[in-house]
């Protein structure tokens, strides 16, 4: 188990900044995902962790070797590709294979198909990281004649296989169909666990991303605008935009302004106290749609349109002249065109200054009137 | 349209074979047959023999063979080497120049090859190499046909297998010849079936640089014959023409379903 540690990266392609000062501390065995939308440089960045890539400035660590300038495979990295680029005319046990035949034989032995002990060595490996994998009845065939699934495990199997220091999966779930995406994310997650491999993962999923990982490092505009446990990331974002990427459904934001007293109004609504620099200025509140519960005294919401979802279900209404989403137990009928009272919870409730940066507030303190 | 395919198709095929058809009817016939035009009469073993007899004795013919089979096996075999680290280098490597380099590429497709005899003339005279193997293999040993079908290959090869490959350690070498040259073996077989057959059938370079029998290629060297001996000798020209095809036609057979594959894969 091995630490990667990146420090201050950047990386320009001609007039666009791809990564800003990228620094990523990765714990040994541990499983990070790097989440964002395309073009956020995600896949750059994993691209220059691999070595295909080279940044501009900056510094990576694997345990204590720096990596900058080694090449590609010097450097205790594997990497699973999005399109799982196996060597289509080898079989899976000769793909498997192919990264310890490159190390341990020298390159005539391997033109000339010469192993001796060596191969057999390498056999006995292969064989039990089929086991492992459960491909072993796969072994003889071609990747054309395999399922998408099983082309994953046997893209895992050839990066597994060398025992790096460092797994690298770039999307490796985006090519499979949905069952089988959900199948072969615990098995990643669980494999993963087994061989205690330091592992950074690049999606655009945040449901995968979550589900997966240790840490998230959300990735946006080129930054990190987050790094932390999936938990953490969604219960308290760091910024506004970290807020609006994570989450199924839209969020609810209101933008407002912090009285000369410190307290968050919204409309003739005073909410709670908050920081006293923050007396004011502008602001914007947000909530997630389940951040809501009927109650006496809570913010009036004309009810436009109810959507049952089974176990629960989702009120999309308006609220002080904006659209509200909220989603509420099933509980007493509602009806289109009435209007109900909600009431945040104060845990739940979300403070982004003007800048778009998370600012504590007090959430002890709950709804008043004025 | 489609229940008038198969007859189109046969009608075309019968077409291109009547040639052929032709020249198996002369090679068969006694020379009173042949001159009055009396070609449906039954072949008769003496006119074969006297026929392929003559084509074999008369020029020497299996010498046109074997220097036809030297020539387009080195032209093939040089193309391959040049053609295909040449047509991955533009389509998977970055390096300044590609792009007029490329351009280089498709303007050499659009040359036709005679307009380059008299340069080339000049060139091989100033080296000597009149009347030589390399005089007539080396002008032809950079395919832009080749080098324009291997780019084309390699751009459809995705960048993962190279990174891949590049990852797990094999060298540029090793990549191309162990990872991407058995993708590309259609797109070969189909090259190596237009090569063979471009080279075989040349007769304009031969005539331009061979002036011995020892050196002619075979068609160039049934022209000589034509000329020199058989002059008017119908019946064993023809059975010489058909001999000097029957090599072309043996690779067509054991390549075929590579050079369709390659032409399917070409789309």
């Amino acid at each position: 188990m091995t630490q990667l540690s990146i420090g201050q990266l950047s990386k320009r392609f001609g007039a666009v900044d791809v990564l800003r000062d990228i620094s990523l501390d990765v714990r040994p065995g541990e499983f990070v995902s790097l989440l964002g939308p395309s073009g956020c440089g995600k896949s750059t960045l994993l691209r220059i962790l691999s070595g295909l890539e080279q940044a501009d400035t900056g510094s990576i660590r694997l345990g204590v070797r720096e990596l900058t300038g080694v090449a590609p495979s010097e450097r205790d990295i594997a990497m699973v590709f999005q399109n799982f680029a196996l060597y289509p005319q080898m079989t899976v046990r000769e793909n498997i294979a192919l990264p310890l035949r490159v190390r341990r034989l020298s390159r005539w032995r391997r033109m000339l198909r010469l192993g001796g002990a060596v191969a057999a060595d390498i056999d006995a490996e292969v064989a039990a990281m089929a086991r492992t994998l459960e491909i072993e009845p796969l072994l003889d065939r071609k990747p054309a004649a395999l399922s998408g699934g099983q082309r994953q495990r046997v893209a895992l199997g050839r990066a597994l296989i060398r025992q790096s220091s460092l797994l690298l999966m770039d999307e490796p779930l985006s090519s499979l169909d949905a069952r089988l995406r959900l199948q072969t994310r615990d098995e990643i997650s669980q494999i993963q666990r087994q061989f205690g491999i330091t592992t950074v993962f690049v999606t655009h999923d945040q449901a995968e991303a979550m589900a997966i990982s240790d840490r998230i490092a959300v990735m946006l505009g080129g930054r990190i605008a987050q790094f932390a446990a999936p938990e953490e990331i969604y219960r308290a974002p760091a910024s506004l935009a970290v807020a609006e990427f994570i989450g199924t459904t839209r969020l609810n934001r209101f933008e407002t302004r912090v009285d000369q007293g410190g307290f968050l109004r919204l409309g003739p609504h005073a909410l709670h106290r908050v920081a006293p620099e923050l007396a004011g200025q502008d602001v914007t509140l947000a909530w997630r749609p389940e951040a809501f519960r009927l109650s006496g005294d809570g913010l009036p919401v004309l009810v436009r349109r109810l959507e049952s979802h089974g176990a629960d279900s989702f009120l999309h209404g308006e609220c002080l002249g904006q659209p509200l989403v909220a989603r509420l137990e099933p509980g007493p009928g509602l009806t289109a065109g009435e209007t109900v009272r909600l009431e945040p919870r104060p845990e739940a409730t979300l403070l982004f200054d003007a800048a778009g940066q998370s600012r504590p507030h007090a959430p002890a303190m709950a709804l008043a009137h004025v | 349209m489609s229940r008038w395919r198969h007859p189109l198709l046969i009608l075309a095929a019968a077409l291109m074979l009547l040639p052929i058809l032709w020249a198996a009817l002369v090679s068969t016939r006694p020379q009173d047959a042949i001159i009055g035009a009396r070609l449906l009469t039954m072949p008769s073993l003496d006119a074969i023999a006297a026929n392929y007899g003559r084509a074999v004795t008369a020029s020497p013919l299996f010498g046109f063979i074997g220097n036809g089979i030297a020539v387009c096996s080195l032209i093939l075999f040089f193309q391959v080497l040049i053609m295909v680290p040449a047509g991955y280098a533009l389509a998977k490597l970055r390096f300044p120049g590609r792009e007029t380099l490329w351009g280089g590429v498709l303007l050499g497709l659009m040359v036709p090859a005679p307009v380059l005899a008299m340069p080339l003339f000049v060139m091989v005279a100033m080296l000597g190499l009149m009347d030589s193997l390399p005089a007539l293999v080396l002008p032809w040993v950079v395919s832009s046909l080749g080098i324009f079908l291997m780019r084309q290959f390699f751009r459809r090869v995705p960048d993962e297998i190279i990174e891949a490959a590049r990852l797990d350690g094999l060298s540029e070498l090793e990549l191309l010849v162990r990872v991407l040259l058995p993708l590309a073996r259609p797109t070969l077989g189909a090259f190596a079936i237009i090569s063979l057959v471009a080279h075989w059938n040349e007769l304009y370079w031969p005539s331009i640089v061979v002036t011995s029998a020892e050196r002619a290629t075979p068609p160039f060297g049934v022209m000589l014959f034509q000329t020199q001996e058989a002059g008017t000798e119908y019946g064993a020209l023809m059975a010489g023409a058909l001999i000097i095809a029957l090599p072309l036609v043996a690779a067509f057979l054991l390549l075929q379903r590579r050079f369709i594959e390659g032409l399917v894969a070409m789309k």
